[in-house]
């Protein structure tokens, strides 16, 4: 017992599961199976981006521009399709753009060196203007049917966007854990210098992970076009970034890198829609919900931050 | 010093992509008329009057194609017309936009308050600049705006919204509504006068709740689902913006495919551009969908302005050029609303 | 030949960020005149700095406490809080002053949360400003409903919409709290301290600085000033407004960092900042002026930032 509570992720475990068992005092209809199936619906497209945005908060990185990559991609899969492309065609080429985007990101941060923030603070504006550039002004909308199996889909009785989910992060959960890129992320958010001395090309695995951040928020657009039905350039994932950034921070993450992993995000992006969810079921005021939503918010980082005091007073005594 | 001389570089670069920019923005203005050198005579002719129209926000189809209708009237009428807003719904952005254009000296500024009173003070330095004022789209009254071009009032669309959805339910039933923002004044007045008129005239409708997407897609449909969910006597909604019922429709025809919900077991009825919510009208999941033309808005705003500028009278029943007559009420010009049906869903170009 | 002349003339003085920012301003204002008329007018700058006082007041506390090696994303929505409990003091039969003394407290017991969270207890600034974000912005959805409150007495317009000699009275003020704010960064220790914490933070605590005081000051200011900007808003606008401020901290940091400030802390200046400032309002009221649409307005900025600030080495 005292094992699994020293768990990094033990606190953020627990505290979904009393918030899980709060919203189900409240309502009875939240732990229904039908509901907790809405919820996991809900947090697919965050899940998806929040597994890239830990790789870069673990390098102590920051990426602002996800959700202007998730219009940008978007929109043009929804001009793909208008111009008669397939469905996987389209969603392809999306993903291409994605990586595109993050080749972009990537070389200004890794190549000409200039800090995470300031690139992605860039590339937010850029990637929006382009995408509401693209799309005219006017929405994408009337998707085919059978473009819908990427948001609407099932495979084997689950449905196609949370097996998404799932792959890639099990993917990545296992690549930060066994593959030498994972450690290269581990230890240069952790020590840079050290990294380097050790000679790992920091360079080499800030591109890579704003590729992936770009890939994976492209097929979280995919999902979300494909889910949603219609898309708007100049909203459509306005507040993404800070929502992930949330999750991942939530779920254990440090803002100074080196320390956090994909199941405490999964956790984080889970609690926070929960909340989401269950204020909604639960009939509280509308006007209350966002009050509440960082409130909790709050609590969590709050609970984050007692765990690793306790942790560090064992380790190191009482510094902090 | 190398370094500083690239930085310029960059810069003025930056720059000339701004003038790009708005010659790219020219061209798109000119594009429905003949051909540029028209527009350009025709410019010089009327002494270049100018006008600012300035919606709410830059971004959503609706006005895209009030945009349309505006940059019509300016080829049409030999004016510049410039169509510009923040791509934020926010009335300080807002604001300072118009102050700008109050200092490129425009003839007349056509605008869609976000926030009916923060426009006062700037209103009233137009005025005293002489330049024409025209509300649209949404009302900003006890100011020193000349006239309001709408469709109808927001309390009428509100009713209108409200008997749509007492009538296909027969009045009774629960009701959600559905909003762009909690804090948008013309969401706030239209949904409170759809509330009253529901009380007043279905006394077995009840109002379950107001949920807010704050002009996110993905957000309204969470709220959709979660509504669903939580109202499982839920007979009907009414999306009191753009993007409601589309984000809506969207829900209820995935639960029907689910089979968690019966088809027409919720009725639906809102705010939308028809070509939104052209596949849901047909699937009959939107019966009627209200409207009115934007880009007719756009265009009456252009030449209301035009008029006033040049010193003409704004009469009821006027003629407006391929638009036809317009109802003038005191200081309100209501070019009227429309209902979308399955029959008619089609034949909107907008 | 006349470039190496120029070269020369240079030399003496360091060619340093600063003279970057002032060729790159200096040189937008040369070309947005020859693109607009109106551009190089005495109205359109004071209308300018009309504009610009929410921001740049904001923009004082930000660049302290970027420089310190924090960041406040809650700024927006403490000016938004702080501008209804304005409008709601006031409606509820307050003096008018009484209820901006109420904003200004409001916004600094908002300051003070996150000071305490931050400070005292070590929490990640960046995560806590995002849950005060999103909280704060529901409490005024809580307090007032999302209405606007309007209405206020003539002589509380006075700061948002007078002017001095031609000079608005919010932009006088904004100008000499730049001034007292770079006099205190300047002669003061308070300031070696803010730049210390920046740079290494445990050789500051160990020389017996107190660390947790200062930057739960700067957290206190940064709630005030936030709260200051929201009541000149209100009178700017007349109208205290539920969004009030919504993404005002994206333009304050990035006035920030193309000041010069650095993202990690230890370095830049209110001058910057500054400068900064000049550069993101004068950019959009041009293309404003002549006509370009926000879509590449937004672009423009995005390069510009990268330009501006490209050279940041991490």
């Amino acid at each position: 017992m005292r094992r699994a509570l020293e768990i990094r992720e033990a606190p953020i475990v627990v505290f979904t599961f009393m918030v899980g068992i709060f919203f189900s005092l409240m309502s009875s209809s939240f732990y229904q199976m039908d509901n907790v199936e809405l919820i996991l619906s809900q947090i697919t497209t965050n899940g998806i981006v929040a597994i890239g945005m830990t790789m870069v908060i673990l390098l102590g990185g920051i990426d602002l521009s996800v959700g202007s990559v998730l219009a940008l991609v978007a929109t043009s899969v929804g001009l793909f399709i208008s111009q008669g492309l397939l469905p996987w065609q389209a969603a392809l080429l999306g993903i291409g753009i994605g990586v595109l985007c993050g080749i972009f990101n990537g070389y200004f941060i890794a190549v000409m060196n200039i800090p995470d923030i300031i690139v992605t603070l860039a590339t937010m504006f850029i990637f929006r203007g382009l995408a509401v550039g693209i799309s005219g002004g006017t929405w994408m909308t009337n998707f085919p049917a059978a473009f819908q199996f990427f948001g609407q889909g099932t495979v084997l009785g689950i449905s196609f966007p949370l097996l998404m989910v799932i792959f890639f992060a099990v993917l990545f959960a296992l690549a930060l854990r066994y593959t030498p890129f994972g450690r290269r992320v581990y230890a240069i958010g952790g020590n840079k210098s050290a990294a380097k001395l050790a000679g790992m090309s920091i360079a080499k695995t800030k591109f890579m992970v704003y590729v992936y951040s770009g890939i994976l928020a492209s097929v979280s657009a995919i999902i979300f076009a494909s889910k949603v039905g219609s898309v708007q350039a100049s909203t459509a994932g306005n507040n993404l970034s800070f929502e992930v950034m949330a999750a991942v921070l939530i779920g254990g993450g440090s803002i100074f890198g080196g320390v956090g992993t994909i199941v405490g995000t999964m956790f984080g992006v889970l609690l926070m829609g929960m909340i989401k969810n269950g204020l909604v079921i639960a009939k509280i005021s509308p006007f209350w919900v966002d009050a509440t939503i960082g409130f909790l918010i709050i609590l969590a980082i709050v609970i984050n931050t007692l765990q690793r005091i306790r942790q560090s007073k064992k380790r190191e005594g009482d510094l902090v | 010093m190398k370094k500083i001389g690239s930085t310029l570089a960059i810069g003025l670069l930056a720059f000339a992509l701004a003038a790009c920019g708005n010659l790219g923005n020219n061209g798109g203005a000119n594009t429905p008329s003949a051909g540029g050198d028209t527009s350009a005579t025709a410019a010089s002719s009327s002494e270049s009057r100018s006008y600012f129209i300035n919606p709410k926000s830059i971004g959503p189809a609706y006005w895209a194609a009030a945009e349309k209708g505006a940059k019509q009237a300016g080829t049409d009428l030999g004016v510049e017309v410039i169509f510009n807003a923040p791509t934020e719904a926010d009335s300080a952005k807002q604001i300072n936009m118009i102050q700008d254009m109050l200092t490129r000296q425009v003839s007349g500024i056509g605008v869609s308050p976000n926030d009916a009173k923060a426009v006062g003070p700037v209103f009233k330095k137009a005025a005293d600049q002489n330049v024409q004022i025209v509300t649209w789209d949404s009302d900003a009254p006890e100011t020193d705006r000349k006239y309001y071009v709408a469709p109808a009032t927001d309390e009428e669309v509100g009713q209108k919204l409200a008997q749509t959805i007492g009538d296909e339910l027969g009045g009774k039933g629960q009701v959600a509504f559905m909003v762009a923002g909690l804090g948008a004044q013309n969401q706030i007045a239209k949904a409170d006068a759809a509330k009253a008129h529901l009380a007043a005239n279905y006394r077995d409708i009840e109002v379950v709740t107001t949920v807010a997407s704050d002009d996110d897609q993905q957000k309204a449909f969470a709220n959709a689902q979660n509504l669903i969910k939580t109202y499982p006597e839920l007979k009907g909604i009414i999306g009191f913006a753009g993007g409601e019922s589309p984000a809506a429709a969207e829900v209820i025809e995935q639960a029907v495919k689910a089979g968690t919900l019966k088809q027409g077991q919720i009725a639906l009825t809102g705010i939308a551009v028809p070509s939104l919510v052209k596949n849901y009208v047909h699937n009959g999941t939107i019966t009627t969908d209200i409207i009115w033309d934007p880009g007719i808005l756009g265009y009456v705003t252009v030449y209301v302005l035009d008029q006033l500028a040049q010193g003409n009278e704004i009469t009821d029943g006027m003629e407006v050029p391929n638009v036809g007559p317009i109802k003038v009420d005191g200081q309100n010009i209501f070019i009227g609303m429309l209902e979308v049906t399955k029959d008619n869903v089609d034949t909107f170009s907008f | 030949m006349s470039t190496s002349l120029l070269f020369r003339a240079i030399q003496p003085f360091r060619v340093n960020k600063m003279l970057t920012l002032l060729l790159l301003f200096a040189a937008m204002l040369v070309f947005f005149s020859t693109r607009s008329p109106y551009f190089l007018t005495f109205n359109n700058f004071m209308n300018v700095l009309n504009q610009m006082v929410e921001v740049g007041l904001i923009a004082i506390p930000m660049t302290l406490v970027i420089i310190s090696g924090a960041m406040d994303l809650s700024v927006g929505a403490i000016l938004g809080l702080s501008a209804v409990s304005l409008g709601l003091a006031y409606e509820s039969g307050m003096n008018i002053w009484l209820s901006v003394i109420v904003a200004l407290l409001v916004g600094s017991l908002c300051g003070s949360v996150n000071g305490y969270l931050i400070a005292r207890h070590r929490m990640q600034a960046i995560i806590v400003t995002i849950g005060m974000l999103v909280m704060l912005r529901g409490m005024i959805y809580v307090l007032n409903e999302g209405r606007p409150i309007s209405g206020y007495p003539e002589p509380f317009y006075f700061l948002g919409q007078h002017a001095i000699a031609g000079i608005p009275v919010n932009a006088i003020f904004l100008i000499v709290m730049f001034l007292i704010a770079t006099f205190a960064m300047r002669r003061t220790r308070f300031g070696t301290y803010v730049y210390g914490l920046g740079n290494n933070e445990e050789a500051v605590r160990y020389s017996g600085v107190p660390v947790v005081r200062i930057r739960f000051t700067l957290f206190v200011l940064s709630g005030l000033f936030s709260a200051m900007a929201g009541v000149f808003l209100v009178s700017r606008l007349a109208s205290a407004e539920a969004t009030s401020g919504t993404n005002i901290e994206l333009d304050v940091i990035t006035a920030t960092l193309i000041g010069g400030t650095h993202i990690f802390g230890g370095r830049g200046s209110l001058t910057g900042t500054f400068m900064g400032l000049l550069i993101i309002v004068f950019l959009r009221n041009g293309l404003n002026l002549m006509g370009v649409s926000v879509l590449y307005q937004s672009v423009i900025l995005g390069i510009l930032i990268l330009i501006a600030v490209g050279k940041q080495k991490v």
